[in-house]
């Protein structure tokens, strides 16, 4: 659509659409054109609305744009754009590129202070773009602030209150600003507001908005100094990043790239060579029980069962610990006897109920085996044995990768369940050799 | 945040205390304290607060709550609650003269939006929405406007916001409340309001509500009506919540927890978890079923059982990955259309063509090996590590395609693409993978 307007209509048509287009459609549209087109949608844009566009550009898009430009534009582009979205693309930029710019903007900008907190701190994803009042001040002073510095602030609905030395005190709403008669001090209309600390992490903050359902969330330093806040439409962003994260360790997932299948698939190969290496041993300790297996060949059609069940039970295990550490949640050590406890009750179920199933298929199907009882007892037993090991280890993997200063989440679903398959089959043929130890 | 109160201060130091806590910390307060203490607190909080609190609450705590109140309170309480919540809170009543017992305390008007409300199905945008908002007509003046909002908005109205109507009350555009106070009085709403709006209609579902909240980076979203009328509003906290419930269930689904929750004990966590367990043990007693056909093959060719838990789990793995990436992109809107998800679906395919060869290579190199160092039956190294070749490219090539396409054909038939996580589908992937592995292995050596 963009595209057939920059081609059939005059200047100041295109100028018009510009202006009046969404920034979040403008760039959804924008990454399909050609590099002329894209140099003539620059020169129409205003600079307020190409820092607006750069913002909702896919990170690495955003900053082919930026570099393009030369180091002023680009400085004055990223003064005009939220100090947090400008942080973020900064970062993407080359190295040299980000020592160019991030000098031109010098070192007291809004910009090179953020870039300074870590990416899982609370300090990096605020912005001070704010206003701020004094309990002094009267109700019409206040109004009067509100309105001068509404524009270059991303909100005034929250109005944030601090004292001479910048200490945070509590919030006034616009909503009770402007209803207020006067005369009335700020100091009378201040309500109290939760807030969180700079280096806290930023799971906690987004929990903490959410729980709270603010749309501000003031953040201060140690001294309960206010230095910004974090949006919620900031915190819905960085919250769904997480989750991502969260889901695609679970299944294996290198981070998502986009490219082309081949590019995809040699992404994602080496997880499933290191898997496939790692499988070895489960044929190694297979081979040592060759003499059980030719004796009760029979027992190798369960083999899926008791691994499978295993694999499950783990991998539930796993996410329920792998969520605690990403949340810093409290009570590890409560919970992890509740999911050994809970592997335990599961495994008796689903031992028995596999222990009487077994029973009446060997019955019935007699050319299988002679021994129907020893062989649902092995296979009844080592499933309950399996399903209760198996939250051990994955609740053991992750806390050891963890103290070892590992990244927990390393220990994804498909590796536990190849640890848990070596565990399940030594128990399996182990009790199987102890029961038919005739062979 | 769990602070600790000391009931034994006077009624003044307590109301200081409470007021310099929010209604979340609050609740989790009126948790831990018995019945006299609760009903000394609630006389002590203010109005905002409790409602603030209630909302915070679980269905059970809240009924406990409502009920330590008089009715006098409980009419105030309800009145200042949105009517998202409010909804929320009667919704939860089985019993419909329980429902009607609470919507009776409500004003008339009130009542008519719970009753609406209460009719749209949970998928719906507009079961989440609340019809605390505030029109004003394009006609008005900015002093008029800001006059109506000032005399007309109550407690819990959201007006960072105000929505503009034409006569035959259609919504026509909107105007921050911050564009309201900066602008000069003299001038009309329809020439400094905001016409190139985000919306969305009744029917329309959740997911597009927060897709248009995200990507638009609006605290609030007008749901209309077929007449373009706007009927309520969806907040940025409330479309928070419902990312938080759906990424939770997604990552509980590919783990096949349902419903977890870090509170539960151990017996609960059982039960919850016992019947996916179930279910895949019933399904691989079918498995058993199928392979005992294969016995003979198994008694003559017993190097095939070394390998069998390889085979399985690289299917497994494979199928995951391309499952895990299928469910990400259908839930963050990016295959959207039909296009896009044959784009998807062949990409996938092709991504997994290519690591099942490369891992079946790699798998042969491995058998061949491994089998040479520990000779295992009475057959050839390299004709086992040909079956396991075979086995693992069509094992996996399958178990990619289907992670794939699964929850696509879900999609398409509006089930839930992550119902695709199952154990069914696992357990689906291995029988697959052990027909072609002894169908093959019977082929060559019997």
């Amino acid at each position: 659509m963009l595209k057939e307007i920059l081609h059939n209509e005059s200047n100041k048509i295109i100028k018009e659409y510009l202006n009046d287009v969404h920034a979040h459609d403008l760039a959804e549209l924008f990454v399909e054109l050609s590099d002329e087109e894209k140099d003539k949608v620059f020169s129409l844009l205003t600079t307020e609305k190409l820092a607006e566009l750069v913002s909702y550009l896919e990170l690495d898009e955003a900053a082919d744009v930026l570099t393009d430009f030369d180091i002023d534009k680009q400085k004055e582009l990223v003064e005009m754009m939220e100090p947090d979205d400008a942080a973020d693309i900064i970062m993407e930029l080359e190295d040299e590129e980000q020592e160019e710019l991030l000098a031109a903007l010098g070192e007291s900008s809004d910009v090179a202070q953020l870039i300074s907190y870590d990416d899982d701190e609370t300090g990096s994803a605020m912005t001070n773009l704010m206003v701020l009042l004094s309990p002094e001040m009267e109700v019409k002073e206040a109004t009067k602030k509100v309105i001068q510095e509404a524009n270059d602030v991303e909100s005034i609905n929250t109005l944030f209150v601090t004292d001479q030395e910048h200490h945070f005190l509590g919030i006034v709403s616009l909503k009770k600003l402007i209803k207020a008669k006067t005369p009335c001090y700020i100091s009378e209309l201040i309500e109290y507001s939760p807030s969180v600390k700079d280096k806290d992490s930023i799971t906690q903050t987004l929990e903490a908005i959410n729980n709270y359902a603010i749309f501000e969330m003031p953040v201060c330093d140690e001294n309960n100094k206010l230095l910004g806040m974090v949006t919620l439409d900031d915190a819905l962003d960085i919250y769904q990043e997480e989750a991502q994260e969260d889901f695609e360790r679970l299944s294996g997932l290198p981070e998502t790239v986009e490219g082309n299948p081949f590019k995809t698939a040699l992404h994602r190969v080496p997880w499933l060579l290191l898997l496939l290496a790692i499988s070895v041993p489960i044929a190694m300790i297979t081979s040592h029980y060759e003499s059980v297996i030719t004796a009760a060949a029979i027992l190798v059609i369960f083999q899926p069962l008791i691994s499978g069940s295993a694999g499950n039970v783990a991998t539930q295990t796993l996410a329920v610990t792998l969520k605690m550490f990403s949340t810093n949640e409290k009570g590890f050590v409560k919970n992890s006897i509740r999911e050994i406890l809970t592997g335990m009750i599961n495994g008796f179920v689903i031992g028995s109920i596999a222990f009487g199933t077994t029973f009446l298929f060997t019955s019935i199907n007699t050319s299988t085996n002679e021994q129907p009882l020893k062989i649902a007892f092995v296979v009844g037993f080592s499933l309950w044995m399996t399903v209760f090991i198996a939250p051990i280890i994955a609740i053991m993997i992750p806390s050891i990768l963890k103290f070892l200063k590992f990244d927990p989440a390393v220990a994804s679903g498909p590796f536990i369940t190849t640890l848990i398959d070596m565990t399940a089959l030594s128990i399996y043929f182990g009790l199987a050799t102890f029961v038919f130890g005739g062979f | 945040m769990n602070k600790k109160i000391n009931f034994k201060h006077s009624d003044d130091s307590l109301r200081k205390t409470f007021k310099s806590i929010h209604g979340y910390d609050l609740a989790i307060v009126f948790e831990n304290i018995d019945k006299d203490e609760r009903l000394r607190f609630l006389n002590l909080i203010d109005n905002t607060q409790l409602s603030e609190m209630f909302v915070s609450m679980e269905h059970e705590e809240q009924i406990e709550l409502f009920y330590l109140l008089d009715i006098p309170k409980q009419k105030i309480l309800l009145r200042n609650l949105e009517s998202d919540d409010l909804k929320a809170f009667i919704e939860e009543f089985e019993e419909e003269s329980e429902r009607e017992a609470i919507i009776s305390l409500l004003s008339a008007i009130k009542r008519k939006a719970i009753h609406l409300l209460l009719t749209y199905n949970e998928n719906l945008a507009a079961s989440i929405m609340s019809t605390d908002f505030l029109t004003i007509s394009r006609d008005m003046t900015i002093k008029e406007a800001t006059s109506y909002i000032v005399t007309n908005s109550r407690e819990q109205d959201y007006i960072d916001t105000i929505f503009v109507e034409n006569d035959e009350k259609e919504i026509v555009g909107l105007i921050d409340l911050r564009q309201l106070i900066m602008t000069r009085s003299g001038k009309k709403i329809f020439e400094v309001m905001v016409e190139d709006i985000q919306y969305i209609y009744e029917y329309e579902t959740i997911e597009k509500a927060i897709e248009s909240v995200q990507d638009y980076d609006r605290n609030c979203l007008p749901v209309l009506n077929s007449k373009k009328r706007i009927i309520g509003i969806i907040t940025a906290d409330d479309v928070f919540d419902e990312i938080v419930e759906s990424s939770e269930e997604d990552y509980q689904k590919m783990a096949l927890i349902a419903d977890h929750d870090s509170s539960s004990s151990a017996f609960e966590r059982s039960t919850k978890r016992l019947p996916w367990l179930l279910i895949a043990v019933i399904l691989n007693l079918v498995i058993a079923t199928i392979l005992s056909m294969f016995q003979v093959t198994l008694i003559q060719v017993v190097a095939l059982v070394l390998f069998q838990p390889t085979i399985l789990g690289m299917a497994g793995n494979i199928g995951t990955q391309s499952l895990a990436v299928t469910i990400l992109g259908l839930h963050l809107d990016e295959i959207d259309d039909k296009k896009k998800a044959r784009k998807h679906a062949i990409k996938e395919m092709t991504v997994g063509f290519i690591n099942s060869l490369l891992l079946a290579i790699a798998a042969f190199i491995f058998v061949s090996i491994f089998l040479s160092i520990v000779p295992t039956g009475n057959q050839l190294p390299y004709a086992v590590a040909f079956v396991v070749f075979i086995s693992v490219f069509a094992s996996m090539f399958i178990a990619g395609t289907m992670g794939a396409l699964v929850p696509l054909i879900f999609n398409n038939f509006h089930i839930d693409p992550s119902a695709a996580s199952g154990p069914i589908m696992t357990t689906i992937n291995d029988l697959v993978t052990l027909i072609v592995y002894f169908g093959i292995a019977t082929i060559i050596f019997i």
